[in-house]
């Protein structure tokens, strides 16, 4: 009798915990709101205009995507306090994908049956495009911040715009830096993720064009501290300009063991690993290395005043991708002004012609819905601090 | 009263059992996308845990490689759908057909192992899978592949999420059911005296070799089925989705439920699915939901060994 | 620049420093497996935490101690403060679970490693932290092209120190012998008077000991200490104990000095995209060949 008690009880507490479950959801608008109020039919023309994020904020980038969330509440608030959009208040709803294509999805689910009008957000490539098709059946429209993986592109999603540099943008400025430094034999080191080996498979289509060399391409897998065999190849193969395709947490590594292992040529990093930890955590090792940063908040016009406000607001600084999640929101507030309404497909052809001159540079998009010019910056750690390069 | 003991209890069974159904049957038409969404999940879940529970519940093999079965399952489909525009249904046989092959060579070169000694193996075989996969170019590299196409069915092209839902509640009705019979039949019966003591089973006449390798099959033939289906739900796949955590993940459901019990498998799969999108809205500690869980699985085992919804002791 | 013999041996010497860092971490799964058949998945998570431990208390010491001094101080605390963790982990989640299916206690290490994971990783807020010791990097000795550096020299020192104080003690004291008797058989042990629960607790302390050991001189020698440095090693060091042959000390120490030597041959001269597949295609192998490990025991499989 006693068995049978224990798994009465079982099943009981697993019926509950459905039952708990699909209750909570039901309702879901009163799920994450993060800013702002909203009224239970927001549908009307008086309620707020309600944008879903979509940012890892649990997880391995769990850092960025609380990065990204505050740079969009940031800007929220100043355009509530001026007056909101249309004479609306936007509010936003975020969810969390964890980086994971699986939770992505569910994060997807949430912020479609949340009734948002508009979606922002995208950190992790892989993440993003898992959510995207559902956004695309809803026909919801997204602009994404920060993924930047050319196979978005390849998806051919008409309301899908992607507001950062793509890896052709960073390999373009690779090879400008290259002849800058009279480089000519290139190793590329990636991660063998998503985004870190696109990159580094467009420098090894790209980089030949300009006459350069790709000597190797050796992959460091995430977590993995030690690279030291990786340098012997790196050493072996004669390269003098090494190009550091993945993130900031491992690239310290590979930039100290390069130089202790005695390599003494050139080396860059891309956006992965364009922070300012990157100059703490390689010490003297890091000073010459040059970084092909996205609009990197330090070196762009109205810069201070926006570090000052994220400063007072979070009590953090900025990091990587806020200059780009804060023109975002702004971008989106200008198409909705141009467009007159919420209507997707309005919005869509605003944003489509739209020209803004934002924190982080110009911004334009392409017939690809792809940035038209490059933001990427180049620059350097100098007496352990970032310089911008010109040439 | 011991007749009438029993037939009661086999009609509450199976009252219940009908009930259940006719809620998930139902169900779509109350809830929205996102409890749909979930449900979906815990069912993929189920699936992968009714398949692995065909390996580690039946005949008690440690697999730690789950994850590679299921790659295997849906890169097929994938790659043949991407690369030679195959109709999914097609794809279906051929992704059978490559994970009983593969399942074959690795499991008749290693079923002879240790099963500690086999759980290593399944694990390195998962990461040769999933390592392989990222390195060549036609499975889409690191990135995987993008935009497989939906298929269609009476009809109907499957782009809801409620199209999606009763196909899977409709695959995990045919796992059961695939799964329960072998339970039942004397080939079931034989791996169930291979696990508890092979030596004795061996002795009985029976060609453990050879049963530990049709289960190891019949498992991975399984997850190839549902690798095949994940793939053109999600429409993309990458080799992230195929990692140890996955595999662990997967191993968990069907312990955590209670091995080789089909009704344990499912309260298993539906747990782990479940539990952490409850805590997603609550700030601090929806981040933290992984810890909570952690601890959680810690403390069911402990006062649960045998998991949550235990397979009675036979008496042979 | 370098000929191709100067190549090799200084791969040889990239895979031995990697390898001794997956022995040290080895060992631990060993003892353990040996002692009560568990895969403790928490263990590279142990060995994280000793990281972190060594980093905080060096920076902690900071202006008192510093230097090799410091360095060993902190790795010394680290082994004391991840072996009482082991120890806890061993009384709170596995100790109940000693009697049940051997696959439960599996699942309960799978809930351990995923409660220190997620706690450092939300105390870290997902970010690496960063070592500087202050002593020259690069400074050692040349032979040729071939660099092997003091920190290097001092490293592989160490892990052999360790791994030779470990086989004493297991081979020639009574705490060892006791080891060793209720590895062989457990119930026995206990009539022979042997405290059984007492003897894993201990197991636990040593292991999680010496992963901290591997944790610390991994903070020192690379620099970096992040959340997630316990994964990889965790799965490498899980495989060096198999191909050495699981539960066999100096079977751990073969196995994860080998898999250091070929995944530094694997990267030069098969590419480093595929050198865990070299390496895990050649684990698969050596057990189709040898199916207890390279140094294991034939033994006859009870469940």
């Amino acid at each position: 009798m006693k068995k049978k008690n224990i798994r009465l009880i079982a099943l009981l507490v697993a019926l509950l915990m459905s039952v708990a479950f699909i209750a909570s959801c039901s309702n879901s608008n009163n799920g994450s709101q993060t800013t702002g109020t909203t009224d239970a039919d927001d549908s009307t023309e008086t309620g707020d205009i309600l944008i879903g994020v979509l940012s890892p904020t649990s997880g391995s980038e769990a850092y960025y995507g609380r990065d990204m969330l505050q740079s969009y509440q940031l800007a929220v608030e100043e355009i509530n306090a001026a007056g909101g959009v249309l004479g609306r208040n936007l509010a936003l709803y975020h969810a969390d994908d964890a980086c994971d294509p699986n939770t992505a999805s569910q994060a997807a689910a949430r912020i479609v049956t949340s009734d948002v009008d508009f979606v922002v957000g995208g950190y992790c490539s892989g993440a993003t495009i898992s959510a995207l098709q559902q956004f695309y059946d809803e026909d919801l429209l997204m602009l994404i911040s920060a993924a930047n993986s050319t196979n978005i592109t390849a998806l051919g999603l008409e309301q899908t715009f992607m507001l950062n540099g793509t890896a052709d943008h960073g390999a373009a400025m690779v090879a400008q830096l290259c002849e800058f430094l009279g480089s000519t034999k290139v190793a590329l080191i990636h991660q063998g993720d998503a985004y870190t080996q696109n990159l580094s498979d467009t420098c090894e289509r790209v980089l030949p064009e300009s006459g350069l060399e790709i000597v190797t391409v050796e992959v460091m897998e995430q977590g993995s501290a030690d690279v030291s065999a990786i340098v012997t190849a790196v050493l072996y193969s004669g390269a003098d300009f090494v190009y550091w395709c993945g993130y900031h947490a491992d690239g310290s590594n590979v930039i100290k063991q390069l130089r202790q292992g005695g390599y003494t040529g050139e080396i860059a990093v891309g956006d992965g690993s364009a922070s300012v930890e990157l100059i703490e955590a390689c010490g003297p090792a890091g000073e010459g290395v040059y970084v092909t940063s996205p609009p990197y908040v330090g070196f762009t016009e109205g810069g201070e005043d926006f570090i000052a406000d994220y400063n007072e607001m979070f009590g953090m600084e900025p990091g990587t991708y806020a200059t780009l999640c804060y023109d975002t929101i702004y971008i989106l507030k200008e198409a909705i002004e141009a467009a007159g309404t919420l209507e997707t497909s309005a919005v869509r052809d605003a944003i489509a012609a739209i020209e803004y001159d934002g924190l982080s540079g110009f911004t334009k998009f392409t017939a690809n819905r792809e940035l038209a010019i490059s933001n990427f910056i180049v620059i350097q750690i100098v007496d352990g601090e970032f310089v911008l390069i010109s040439f | 009263m011991g007749l009438i003991d029993k037939l009661d209890n086999k009609v509450s069974k199976t009252i219940g059992s009908l009930a259940l159904l006719l809620v998930m049957v139902l169900l779509p038409l109350r809830v929205d996308n996102y409890v749909q969404n979930v449900l979906w999940n815990a069912m993929f879940y189920m699936l992968l845990a009714l398949g692995l529970n065909v390996i580690v519940g039946y005949c008690g093999l440690c697999d730690l490689g789950y994850a590679a079965k299921f790659a295997i399952g849906a890169y097929t489909t994938g790659v043949l759908m991407k690369s030679f525009s195959w109709n999914f249904w097609l794809t279906l046989p051929v992704s059978m057909l490559i994970s009983a092959i593969t399942a074959a060579i690795v499991g008749g070169a290693t079923l002879k192992l240790r099963s500690d000694y086999l759980a290593i193996v399944t694990l390195g075989f998962a990461e040769i899978v999933r390592i392989s996969v990222r390195n060549m170019s036609i499975t889409g590299s690191a990135s995987g592949l993008i935009a497989i196409s939906r298929p269609s069915l009476f009809g109907i092209r499957l782009t809801r999420i409620t199209h999606w839902y009763y196909v899977f509640l409709v695959l995990v009705l045919m796992f059961i059911f695939i799964t329960y019979r072998i339970r039942h039949s004397r080939f079931g019966r034989a791996l169930t005296y291979i696990r508890e003591d092979e030596d004795a089973a061996q002795a009985m006449g029976i060609n453990t070799t050879k049963y530990k390798l049709y289960a190891y099959i019949i498992g991975a033939v399984l997850g190839g089925i549902t690798g095949s289906f994940y793939a053109v739900k999600m429409t993309n796949i990458s080799p992230t989705s195929f990692d140890f955590t996955q595999s662990a993940n997967i191993l968990l459901a069907v312990i955590l439920g209670g091995m080789g019990k089909i009704p344990g498998v499912i309260v298993g799969a539906a747990f782990f699915a479940i539990f952490p999108e409850l805590f997603r809205d609550i700030p601090i500690i929806g981040e933290m939901r992984m810890l909570f869980f952690g601890i959680l699985l810690i403390v069911v085992m402990i006062t649960r060994p045998q998991g949550l919804w235990p397979e009675r002791k036979q008496r042979m | 620049m370098f000929s191709i013999w100067e190549l090799i041996l200084q791969q040889l010497v990239n895979g031995l420093i990697l390898g001794s860092f997956y022995a040290l971490v080895a060992l631990g799964y060993s003892m353990v497996y040996g002692i009560i058949k568990l895969l403790n998945f928490a263990h590279g998570d142990i060995y994280m935490t000793g990281a972190f431990v060594c980093l905080s208390v060096f920076a902690a010491l900071g202006n008192i101690v510093s230097g090799w001094t410091g360095i060993i101080l902190s790795i010394l605390v680290a082994m004391l403060i991840s072996g009482i963790l082991g120890y806890i982990v061993q009384r709170v989640a596995y100790r109940p679970l000693l009697g049940a299916p051997r696959l439960s206690l599996l699942i309960t290490a799978i809930g351990v490693s995923l409660v220190i994971y997620n706690t450092v990783m939300v105390m870290t807020n997902s970010q690496p932290m960063f070592f500087t010791s202050g002593l020259d990097n690069a400074a050692g000795i040349r032979i040729g092209s071939i660099l092997i550096t003091y920190i290097q020299l001092v490293l592989l020192a160490m892990s052999g120190v360790f791994m030779l104080a470990l086989n004493f003690f297991i081979g020639r004291t009574m705490a060892g012998k006791a080891m060793r008797a209720i590895a062989l058989d457990q119930d026995t042990s206990r009539l022979m008077g042997i405290n059984v629960n007492r003897v894993i607790g201990m197991t636990f302390v040593l292991g999680s000991s010496l992963a901290a050991v591997a944790g610390g001189m991994a903070c020192v020698y690379y620099g970096n200490v992040q959340y997630n440095m316990g994964y990889t090693i965790g799965i490498k060091a899980f495989t060096s104990a198999v191909i050495g042959g699981i539960g066999s000390i100096p079977g751990a120490m073969l196995g994860g000095i080998l898999l250091g030597l070929l995944e530094a041959m694997g990267t030069q001269f098969l590419g480093s995209q595929w050198k865990d597949v070299f390496a895990f295609g050649l684990l698969i192998l050596i057990l189709i060949f040898r199916p207890n490990g390279l140094l294991g025991k034939t033994e006859i499989e009870r469940m």
